[in-house]
């Protein structure tokens, strides 16, 4: 069994006097999903610890985890709802809060249709609030116009796994660095932000004399701590990418079964990148060529090759263009669904892969395309409702909405656990257009754009709710609920349910088109509907999430324990028709 | 009816501008908007030439709708970033889809045109 070469509790905990308790928990703060306990005195969170037994992190926690229990304690934290009146956030009840919400919704509703309402949310809820603004907004108000900061943040990654696999999730996963050759990473400053995961790297550098290569245009630490450093300009991933294929196609480092059994348009790509020679390359990246022959020979001629990769790739020219060519990459070589092989597109935040998986944005739940009509009537089926209801087609960019919005189209528009005042582009138009609808802002701190919003909803945090999350490696974990939330703040499960209450929706036979009442529930009824589907979630259960440490999808009757690699099966294949 | 003449004038006026634009400057997105107008240009033009095959029919509105969501969203990025004036050439085009809707929902029904025309252009044209 390969893993850490040790365990190491790190902990952050201050208090006077003994600890009350600790509590099961997952770290909330980046897509790694470090396991951790909290640290409980007196109904407060006084710190947190990492857990030894947790196979991600053996007890380590990043600096960011270890602080992130300083917020829960902020006396900056939103006490009451807040509702504008005469220019000014005055504070609110609840009763007055919710029903200024329904009845704002109503009205828009019956102006404008549910063309004048938009929703946009986070990649840091839990999967149970995902999956309940999914049903919300799709089987309650019939909406197109939604989506979540993760289009800014890994969309791209999603899409290159649907452009080259037909479905979105990581093929490769942790374990993967301890049995890897040569490491890649791709736009990505693990060591600044994934410190977890980097120590897990060096420490498979030390064991295993694993070589890593960083692809990046910045020179930051992870860089100069590689044994091969390419620092393309920026905007060029792509023409990096064409160069190394180009190599590994002309040195003939390629996997000429795998290909022939397990790809299309094999042919169409070798023609594309023919002209990448590393000349032009160089021309193109400033890359010089003799580094490109050597990340090229070193990738080619491994026999195991992770390629991680994040926003360096995301958040730059032709991403998801980018993105794809590092799962063709792989393919050509046969080098993926295999210990220490495959790509590995790293999430950011840590609830993005859930929000995908759910459908909180984006698609239906469990990857149903919006535009396959099979799809639709099996989402009517197992919401009980009329499948003429559901929307059907593509739902709307963030980008698009703020257009409606500032065309006066859109009347309500609803913020949940984001901040787009600050992360949106353009950012001053931005304010302003943010002026113009009635806004509502769901968060637990008067934060930039709450402080715009008509309406401001605040909430629980982490340790104050239940609820799951699925990590980088597709490890779907649970996050239990330590403490009461100060100030009897809901969280957004419990407000969305509320919210689905108020607004009366029903499903075909008259009864509350949502009928759970805790977070359990509704990932028992989410377990259901994932059934059968890439992202299969069937044979989870809270509790052997917990036992296990997280499981990683698909986990059913087949893999009732999880399943590490995707793709293996097409591996396993390639082998029997005398791959190598 | 489809005034393909029209609608081809509008796609070559709109080419010409952000190809001259291109001349005097690096603009990404002054050459993606190329592919996507060309692209529109070849199924207006399948369209127009009367297909009997019902099946091919709606793929290629398919395509047409998505690209007009496409054409608009870029349209709006470019006016952001340098000025071009194309925008009359593409809020025709958006109008020729608006108007086409009502064939294609006569042609298909109202469930499959779900399917066919993207939700903003069923918007746009107050289907139903």
């Amino acid at each position: 069994m390969m893993g850490w070469d040790s365990s190491r509790v790190d902990m952050n905990i201050y208090t006077q006097g003994k600890i009350d308790k600790l509590v099961y928990s997952t770290c909330n703060i980046c897509s790694n999903g470090c396991g951790c306990f909290i640290a409980v005195k007196d109904d407060k969170i006084v710190g947190i610890v990492g857990n030894e037994r947790y196979p991600v992190n053996k007890g380590r926690l990043g600096p960011k985890g270890e602080n992130q229990w300083w917020a829960n304690n902020s006396i900056d934290r939103l006490k009451t709802p807040l509702i504008r009146h005469n220019g000014k956030l005055l504070s609110a009840d609840w009763e007055d809060a919710y029903t200024l919400l329904v009845e704002k919704t109503k009205d828009a509703l019956k102006r404008k249709g549910p063309g004048g309402l938009a929703f946009y949310h986070t990649g840091q809820a839990y999967l149970e609030e995902y999956y309940t603004i999914s049903k919300i907004t799709r089987a309650g108000l019939r909406m197109h116009h939604v989506d979540a900061n993760t289009r800014l943040c890994t969309a791209t990654g999603e899409w290159s796994l649907i452009e080259s696999f037909g479905s979105d999730g990581p093929p490769a996963c942790e374990e993967d660095v301890e049995y890897a050759d040569v490491i890649v990473f791709f736009g990505r400053n693990s060591n600044e932000t994934n410190t977890v995961f980097w120590e897990r790297v060096l420490d498979a550098r030390r064991r295993n004399r694993t070589k890593i290569i960083e692809i990046d245009t910045r020179n930051d630490v992870s860089d100069r701590m590689a044994d091969l450093s390419l620092q393309p300009r920026s905007g060029t991933n792509v023409a990096v990418l064409n160069g190394i294929i180009h190599l590994l196609i002309k040195n003939n480092w390629i996997d000429h079964a795998y290909i022939e059994n397990h790809t299309v348009g094999y042919e169409e790509l070798k023609r594309t990148v023919a002209r990448y020679t590393p000349d032009f390359v160089e021309q193109i990246t400033a890359i010089p060529q003799g580094k490109l022959i050597q990340c090229a020979e070193w990738i080619g001629t491994s026999e195991k090759i992770l390629t991680v990769l994040l926003q360096g790739v995301y958040q730059s020219m032709d991403a998801t263009a980018a993105s794809t060519l590092v799962n063709s990459m792989h393919l050509i070589m046969g080098k993926i669904g295999k210990p220490g092989s495959g790509p590995f597109q790293h999430a950011g935040q840590p609830s993005a892969m859930s929000n995908r998986e759910v459908g909180g944005a984006g698609f239906y739940p469990g990857y149903r395309n919006n535009d396959n009509p099979k799809h639709i009537l099996e989402m009517a089926q197992l919401w009980n409702v009329d499948e003429e209801t559901l929307p059907v087609g593509p739902q709307t960019f963030i980008s698009e909405i703020m257009q409606l919005i500032d065309q006066g189209e859109i009347d309500l528009f609803w913020v949940m656990f984001t901040n787009p005042a600050v992360s949106l582009p353009n950012r001053n138009k931005m304010i302003e257009v943010m002026k113009k609808p009635f806004l509502v802002v769901q968060d637990p701190f008067l934060s930039e754009t709450a402080e715009l919003a008509d309406l401001v909803l605040p909430t629980a945090l982490w340790g104050e709710k239940e609820g799951t999350m699925t990590n980088l490696e597709r490890r779907v974990y649970i996050l239990r609920k330590a403490v009461n939330p100060p100030y009897n703040l809901p969280s957004d499960f419990e407000i969305l349910l509320e919210f689905s209450h108020r607004m009366d929706f029903k499903d075909r036979d008259g009864k509350p088109l949502i009928s759970y009442r805790t977070p359990e529930e509704a990932f028992n009824e989410w377990k259901a509907v994932s059934k059968g589907r890439p992202c299969d979630m069937s044979a989870m259960t809270y509790e052997k999430m917990e036992e296990l440490g997280g499981i990683q999808w698909p986990c059913n009757e087949q893999y009732p324990n999880g399943k590490q690699r995707l793709h293996v099966e097409s591996r396993e294949s390639a082998l029997l028709l005398g791959d190598r | 009816m489809i005034n393909i003449d029209e609608i081809l004038k509008a796609c070559q006026l709109m080419l010409s501008t952000v190809r001259e634009k291109s001349e005097i400057e690096l603009n990404p997105l002054l050459i993606r908007i190329q592919y996507v107008i060309n692209e529109m240009e070849s199924h207006f033009l399948v369209i127009a030439s009367n297909i009997e095959d019902i099946k091919t029919e709606k793929y290629h509105w398919s395509i047409l709708y998505r690209e007009g969501d496409i054409l608009d969203e870029m349209a709006t990025l470019i006016h952001n970033t340098t000025p071009v004036s194309i925008r009359t050439e593409v809020d025709y085009i958006k109008q020729q889809l608006i108007t086409f809707t009502s064939m294609v929902v006569q042609t298909f029904g109202k469930r499959e045109s779900l399917y066919i025309i993207t939700p903003k252009f069923q918007e746009l044209a107050g289907l139903w």
